[in-house]
């Protein structure tokens, strides 16, 4: 495999991600799937790898400044990894072909959330004072849900946390978005085991492609004051669209 | 509230160290790739200490990636012991309760 083009493939990932906030992971298992051609068990894997370093990463800045909810984190966690182990062993009993279609059409629903976040920017709020956690159980179902995702497509589940937190349990933006950053790298880590058990995480792409993520969204998170987010915003709706469209052919194409 | 500042600072510490270590780790068996291709493309664990010494790419590629994967579970392991140094135990066995079911996979397959 081409080695750098797969470090590249991770970097514009990354970057990608960083500058919008999002994770990396949503693109990159239909890049790898579709511009090198890894099966995409392998590139799920390789997904929950990557997020791994990159919210860690984040993580341990937000955890210094004290912005994450550690207990809060551990308590849905609880439901997060199950999810995440439901979700990996689902994955391992769906054909390809289903996977890559439940890709496309998550890429779908992702795109669409996200046109309908540019249309109502959540407002940042001056700095988070105490606060009291509500719907704990609630928010573990969403808990759950969101690790399932995560496990089957290799996905953070940010867009499901954060909401979750910051408009059904009462949690200020900032800690949600840090406590959900905290969250994400044991829940892929719970997933990541099973796929690690069978056999999908390879050195080729996985190692070239987390270091082209991280170096990405190390990049990204520098420049992310800089760049405007709207046309970035919009260009990876666009992006995403475009992906959702040429998952659905490929699986289209499939057997199974 | 200073064992609050240990935690913080521990569980900080771990997340940095594992993340950037292993990609650290990964990039280099990235390099070592673009110059010296490995024989294999993967080693069962009791292989890859040897392997690792003769800087083998690839090994030394998996040991990043197996570092990446363990750093979550440090970090479950920091926060248990933190939250028992606090006595705050109703989050030591909300924190072990995450350890066995991240783990359980891994438990599994060795029991069987």
């Amino acid at each position: 495999m081409h080695l750098l083009g797969l470090v590249a493939l991770g970097a514009g990932a990354g970057l990608l991600g960083a500058l919008l906030g999002i994770g990396g992971g949503l693109l990159i298992t239909p890049l790898l799937t579709l511009l090198f051609g890894v099966p995409i068990e392998q590139a799920i894997a390789t997904s929950l790898v990557a997020i791994i370093g990159t919210s860690s990463a984040a993580a341990s800045v937000y955890v210094e400044q004290k912005l994450s909810d550690i207990r809060l984190g551990m308590v849905l966690e609880l439901a997060t990894t199950l999810g995440a182990i439901s979700g990996a062993l689902t994955a391992g009993l769906l054909s390809r072909r289903w996977l890559t279609i439940l890709f496309s059409a998550f890429l779908l629903y992702a795109g669409g959330s996200m046109v309908r976040r540019a249309a109502n920017p959540l407002l940042p709020e001056e700095d988070p004072g105490k606060y009291q956690v509500r719907r704990l159980r609630l928010g573990m179902v969403f808990s759950y849900l969101a690790g399932g995702i995560s496990g089957l497509l290799g996905v953070g589940g940010g867009p499901i946390k954060v909401p979750m937190m910051y408009l059904l349990m009462g949690v200020p933006l900032k800690v949600a978005t840090a406590t959900s950053n905290f969250m994400i790298g044991v829940t892929a880590a719970a997933s990541a085991f099973i796929y690690y058990l069978r056999g999908n995480i390879l050195v080729f792409p996985t190692a070239p492609v987390v270091v082209g993520v991280f170096l990405g969204s190390l990049l990204g998170s520098r420049l992310s004051r800089r760049v405007p987010t709207r046309w970035i915003l919009w260009l990876f709706v666009a992006v995403m669209f475009y992906l959702a469209v040429s998952m659905g052919v490929r699986a289209f194409r499939m057997e199974g | 509230m200073a064992h609050e500042d240990a935690a913080v600072r521990w569980i900080s510490g771990v997340l940095k160290l594992g993340s950037y270590g292993s990609t650290f780790l990964m990039l280099v068996g990235v390099v070592l790739a673009l110059f010296r291709p490995a024989a294999e493309a993967h080693y069962p664990l009791g292989e890859l200490v040897g392997q690792l010494a003769r800087l083998d790419a690839t090994a030394v590629m998996q040991a990043g990636i197996a570092l990446l994967l363990i750093t979550p579970v440090v970090r479950i392991l920091v926060a248990i012991v933190s939250f028992a140094h606090e006595r705050d135990y109703r989050y030591v066995w909300v924190s072990v309760g995450v350890l066995l079911i991240v783990m359980s996979s891994i438990l599994f397959r060795m029991v069987r």
